[in-house]
């Protein structure tokens, strides 16, 4: 297997608020992170992506101990993108996108042409000498998400995109936008882990994905037409008996 | 283009502050071996205009730094406790210790101390992570209690103490000379390192985890930046008292105009700072002949109309 987590615990202030997490992905596959708020959901990618050190457990990609690597050579597999972050530096589109290709030492043209491949794909051409101050919510969205794509751009058979709520901002074309695109990309041999709410658009797109309970359990893994029920739903969420919610899903 | 435009600013800034003056001089004066001249020049314009040029353009660089690791536009290297630290120190050496008071290389020795150890009491309330928020407000407390002791120590000392103390709260480049100039000097190597991390200082603009996951030790990256802030903040201090607004201003104009990427920003900011105290130094010191008035004095009403000229076409655009 590809992206392995074996027993992650998360543990704040010795309480535990994740855990324990097994997971076993191919590469090439996209797993959806889904739980309530507080559930541990962005704790868990933050653990992935290097940035947050478990209490417990280890993680392996593609045979190697994630936290034994080092730094440099994590950022070349590993791209994260945090919940929507604003920033009050006025970087232009062009300037913050390619912070992205920081971690690789490629030859001006390649670079270039992975920027404009990237940008492409996140429909940026011509804002980029805007400064990303200037940037409506869903534009700046945009500009992060490429930023993210193009470092894993020209590895994506070797590499790991950790999303944390990726369709914040977005308007519904661009939503679709992005979900195809991911949707290409982990055809193509990269592999996915987001957190999300929008899990009523993942059917359409989705290969696994891993519902947290409130409390940061695993309640279940797997494909999401045969995981998510409406009581798996109502307990994650909590939901009551008399949702509207819960009315509305029928699976 | 444009860090070509700024440096020939700073140089033509430098041969304005040399010309200039209670005794005026030509460009012929300047370069011909005119005794007068040549004393003016090499003995009390020269050191001088170098410090104004390393002292200002060190505090400048310094502000784009914090403002990037603190990835907040209005913070100021004076937010790390090291200029109140520093003179704090200064004023307790004026007031209470003659030998202190009676050297200058001793007094800078002791402000630029007392900036470290303010600053290492500040970095202590981040704890290892060096929580940034934490760091911001543990600065704020210490500057505002070493500022205010400052204050105490003035008031109940003698008037001329109370003058000497004054000059560190408030900036002045009356004293200088050549050795001010050789420890001034030092604001380069550690200017020259900041530039070396300016990619790494472009990372730190986006959430921790992310520039984690570019491969940047955020905490460890942010350590060293601290370091070398508190030692260029530290070392101008120490020479010139406290200069309030460059660290603030400089930057955000420069990111303003040329742009925010610390390649372009931090050597421009370094450029813009020297013009600013070159030229405020000028002022201070031609305004009202012969009295001279606190270089910090002259920044703050100079810089402060502009930086609001400057935010205001920016809130139009």
């Amino acid at each position: 297997m590809s992206l392995r987590l074996d027993d992650i615990v998360a543990k704040h202030r010795g309480v535990r608020v994740l855990g324990p997490i097994c997971i076993d992905l191919e590469q090439g596959t996209w797993l959806s992170i889904v739980g309530a708020n507080g559930a541990g959901k962005s704790t868990l990618l933050r653990i992935l992506a290097g940035a947050e050190a478990a209490s417990d457990g280890t993680c392996h990609f593609q045979g190697q101990t994630v936290s034994e690597l080092r730094n440099a050579e994590r950022a070349k597999r590993f791209a994260y993108l945090a919940q929507a972050a604003p920033t009050q530096f006025p970087f232009t589109v062009r300037e913050y996108v390619l912070l992205g290709a920081l971690p690789h030492e490629w030859s001006s043209e390649t670079r270039r042409n992975a920027f404009f491949d990237v940008t492409k794909s996140m429909s940026l051409e011509g804002l980029f000498d805007r400064s990303v101050v200037q940037l409506s919510g869903g534009e700046f969205q945009r500009v992060r998400l490429a930023r993210a794509l193009l470092q894993i751009w020209l590895n994506r058979e070797a590499s790991v995109l950790i999303l944390d709520e990726p369709l914040t901002s977005l308007d519904w074309k661009h939503q679709e936008q992005l979900l195809e695109l991911l949707g290409q990309l982990v055809s193509e041999g990269l592999t996915v882990v987001d957190a999300t709410h929008q899990f009523l658009l993942m059917p359409s797109h989705d290969d696994q994905v891993l519902v947290l309970s409130p409390r940061g359990e695993a309640l279940a893994m797997g494909k999401p037409s045969l995981t998510i029920t409406s009581e798996l739903v109502q307990n994650a969420f909590e939901l009551d008996e008399d949702s509207t919610f819960r009315a509305r899903l029928r699976f | 283009m444009r860090k070509v435009l700024i440096t020939l600013l700073a140089l033509a800034s430098v041969v304005l502050a040399l010309r200039l003056g209670s005794t005026s001089l030509s460009l012929t004066q300047l370069l011909s071996g005119d005794l007068e001249a040549h004393t003016v020049v090499w003995q009390l314009r020269l050191p001088r205009v170098l410090l104004a040029a390393l002292v200002g353009g060190g505090l400048a660089l310094a502000g784009a730094c914090i403002q990037g690791i603190f990835r907040n536009p209005l913070a100021d290297p004076s937010l790390l406790g090291v200029a109140g630290g520093a003179a704090f120190a200064a004023a307790l050496g004026i007031a209470f210790a003659p030998a202190v008071a009676a050297s200058p290389w001793l007094l800078a020795g002791v402000a630029f101390v007392g900036g470290l150890l303010a600053t290492l009491i500040v970095l202590s309330f981040g704890g290892r992570n060096t929580d940034l928020y934490t760091i911001l407000l543990a600065g704020l407390a210490v500057n505002a209690a070493a500022l205010a002791l400052v204050g105490l120590i003035g008031v109940l000392s003698m008037e001329t103490t109370f003058r000497s103390i004054s000059f560190w709260t408030m900036g002045s480049l009356n004293q200088a000379t050549w050795i001010d100039v050789g420890v001034a000097s030092l604001i380069l190597p550690c200017a020259l390192l900041l530039i070396r991390r300016a990619s790494t200082l472009d990372g730190l603009v986006l959430p921790d985890a992310e520039a984690q996951s570019l491969g940047i030790p955020v905490s460890q990256s942010r350590r060293q930046v601290i370091v070398l802030v508190a030692a260029i903040t530290g070392i101008a201090v120490s020479l010139t008292g406290v200069i309030a607004f460059v660290g603030l201003i400089v930057p955000h104009m420069i990111r303003l105009s040329m742009g925010a990427t610390h390649r372009t920003l931090l050597p421009c900011a370094f450029a813009g700072g020297a013009i600013l105290i070159v030229l405020a130094d000028l002022l201070s010191r031609t305004l009202i002949v012969p009295m001279e008035i606190p270089v910090g004095i002259i920044t703050a009403l100079l810089g402060a109309p502009i930086f609001v000229l400057l935010l205001r076409a920016q809130v139009k655009a």
